[in-house]
C-alpha cells in the first residue's frame, strides 16, 4: 500500500486513472507505453504527494506529472518513439490524410487516423491538444497545468489543430482574405 | 479571456481586427468575449472561407474526443491500481473496468465527493462481479454449506482480486472520514430504489441488513460496460463496511460462491441476467448469511 497517503486522496487518484491513461495515450500513442508512463507518474506522485496543495486541482497536478515524466523518459531515451514521430509529410501520414471529400468528417475518417495524426505532432502540441480538446480544460487551465504562458498554449493548439484539420480537407494555411475590418463600437 | 484588445491596426478611427486562426479557434473554444464572438459570427456569415475554418476547428475537437474517448472504457491494468496501492502490486495482468459515473462529464470527476472518487473503485468491483466465471446452476444459497470454494478461471480470480482491493480503498477512506460517497443517502431510500430500479429495469428493494447490525448508508449508480450498475453501502455503528453491488450480466446463472482475498471476503452469484456481490471484511460465514438472507428478495420478478 501507499504508506502515508491520505485514503481520500488515494481514492481520488484511483478515480483519475482512466483519464490519466487517456492523457498518456495521447502523449505516447502506444497503449502499453502509455500505461508504463501512467505507472511511473503514479509512483512519482505518491513519492511527492506532500507537494500537492490541498484545494488545488489534483487532476491538473497529475497531468503535469504525466507530461514531465514523459518528457524525462524521452530525454533519457528510455522509450521508443512509438508509432509516431514520422514527418507530417511522410507517405504514411499522407495516406491517412488524403481522405477525399472528407468534409463529412467523422463518417469517413477513422479515429485511428486521428490518433496516427496526433502521433506525428510534437510532444508539446499533443499535450495541449489532450488537455483542451479532450479534457476540456480552458486555455488558462492548460497553461497552469503545463506551466507555460497562455499564448504558448494557443499557438501550440492552433498549429496542432491546423495539422489535424488536414484530415477534414482543410488546408494547413489560414483562409485567404481573412483580414476583415470592423467599425469600432459607437462609431 | 478576451480578444477585444487584439486590435492590430493602429487606425484610431476604425477598429481593424485580423481574424486569424488563433482567434477563430478561441471563438470555437468559447474563449473570446461576447463582442468578438459577434464580430466573428458576422464574418462567418459573409465569408465562406472563415466558416470552413471555424468548422475545421470544431471538427478537430470532436475528432479528438472521439479518438481518445474509448480509453475511458478500457480495463485499467492492475499494475496501475497496484501503483496507487489499490491492489496487489505484483498482479501482472490487465483487469478491471469501464469506468464512468452516471452523472457529470469526465472532467468533472474527482472533485465532487458525492459523484466522484469512488466511481472507478466501485465500477471495478462491479465489473469484477460481472465477469466472475462459472457454469453452475441456480438456487444460490438454499441448502448450501455456508462456505465453499469453486474453481474459477484466471480471469475470475483477477476480478475477485479487484473487488477486494477496491473494498480496501473504500474502507480506508470511510475509516478516516466516516462518510461515504453516495448519490442518494439512506434518508431517501425510496428515491434511491426508484432511481436505481429504473436504471436496472427492474424493481429493487434495498435489502435490510439491520438484523446483522448493518445500517443502510445509501447508494450510487455507475455505468459499467456502458450499462448501469448499483452499489449500496452498509455500515455498523463501529464503522465496519459492507458493500452490495448489482449489475447486468450476460453470463449464465451461477450459484453463490465465497472468495477470500487476505482479510476481505466476497460472496457473489448471478441470476436472471443480473450479477450480485456482497463484499466485506467480516467473517465469510456472516457475509454468506447476508447473501442467503437477501438473495430471494433480490431476485428480479
Amino acid at each position: 500500500m501507499s504508506g502515508g497517503v491520505d485514503p481520500a486522496i488515494q481514492a481520488e487518484l484511483v478515480a483519475l486513472l482512466p483519464r490519466l491513461r487517456r492523457f498518456a495515450r495521447g502523449l505516447a500513442g502506444v497503449p502499453d507505453q502509455a500505461d508504463d508512463l501512467v505507472q511511473a507518474a503514479c509512483e512519482k506522485a505518491l513519492s511527492r504527494i506532500h507537494q500537492w496543495t490541498p484545494g488545488t486541482r489534483l487532476d491538473s497536478w497529475m497531468f503535469r506529472i504525466v507530461q514531465t515524466t514523459w518528457l524525462d523518459q524521452k530525454r533519457a531515451q528510455k522509450v521508443r518513439t512509438g508509432e509516431g514521430r514520422v514527418d507530417a509529410d511522410s507517405p504514411l501520414v499522407e495516406a491517412e490524410l488524403s481522405v477525399d471529400g472528407a468534409r463529412e468528417m467523422e463518417s469517413h475518417i477513422t479515429y485511428d487516423a486521428v490518433r496516427r495524426a496526433m502521433a506525428t505532432l510534437p510532444d508539446e502540441q499533443r499535450a495541449v491538444m489532450m488537455l483542451v480538446c479532450v479534457e476540456g480544460q480552458s486555455y488558462k487551465e492548460a497553461a497552469d497545468t503545463l506551466a507555460i504562458p497562455i499564448g504558448t498554449v494557443m499557438s501550440r493548439l492552433s498549429r496542432a489543430r491546423t495539422a489535424l484539420g488536414r484530415l477534414v480537407g482543410e488546408p494547413a494555411t489560414e483562409a485567404a482574405g481573412n483580414v476583415v475590418r470592423f467599425k469600432p463600437e459607437g462609431s | 479571456m478576451s480578444f477585444a484588445s487584439s486590435q492590430r491596426d493602429p487606425d484610431p478611427m476604425e477598429r481593424t481586427t485580423r481574424i486569424d486562426d488563433v482567434m477563430l479557434m478561441a471563438y470555437v473554444d468559447g474563449e473570446v468575449d461576447a463582442q468578438t464572438a459577434r464580430e466573428i459570427e458576422a464574418t462567418i456569415a459573409t465569408d465562406p472561407a472563415i466558416g470552413r475554418r471555424v468548422a475545421m476547428f470544431r471538427q478537430t475537437a470532436t475528432m479528438m474526443r472521439g479518438a481518445f474517448g474509448e480509453v475511458l472504457h478500457e480495463p485499467v491494468p492492475e499494475r496501475l491500481l497496484g501503483a496507487l496501492g489499490g491492489g496487489p502490486a505484483a498482479a501482472p495482468a490487465a483487469v478491471a473496468a469501464s469506468v464512468a459515473p452516471m452523472r457529470g462529464r469526465p472532467e468533472q470527476r474527482g472533485y465532487l465527493w458525492r459523484n466522484a472518487g469512488w466511481a472507478a473503485a466501485a465500477a471495478i468491483g462491479a465489473v469484477a462481479l460481472l465477469n466472475v466465471a462459472s457454469q453452475q446452476g441456480v438456487a444460490p444459497f438454499a441448502q448450501r454449506a455456508p462456505v465453499q470454494e469453486v474453481a474459477a478461471t484466471t480471469d475470475a480470480e483477477r476480478w475477485i482480486d479487484n473487488l477486494a482491493a477496491w473494498y480496501r480503498v473504500h474502507r480506508a477512506s470511510f475509516e478516516k472520514d466516516q462518510r461515504l460517497l453516495v448519490d442518494i443517502g439512506a434518508e431517501n431510500i425510496d428515491e434511491l430504489e426508484r432511481w436505481v430500479g429504473a436504471k436496472l429495469q427492474r424493481e429493487i428493494a434495498v435489502p435490510d441488513l439491520s438484523p446483522f447490525g448493518y445500517r443502510q448508508q445509501g447508494g450510487r449508480l455507475l455505468l459499467i460496460g456502458r450499462r448501469p450498475a448499483a452499489q449500496f453501502f452498509y455500515a455498523t455503528e463501529t464503522g465496519e463496511l459492507v458493500q452490495l453491488v448489482i449489475g447486468f450480466t450476460d453470463q449464465p446463472d451461477r450459484e453463490g460462491r465465497l472468495d477470500q482475498r487476505e482479510d476481505v471476503n466476497i460472496v457473489s452469484w448471478r441470476e436472471k441476467g443480473y450479477a450480485y456481490a456482497f463484499i466485506g471484511r467480516i467473517d465469510g460465514k456472516r457475509l454468506w448469511a447476508m447473501a442467503d438472507a437477501t438473495w430471494a428478495k433480490l431476485k428480479p420478478a
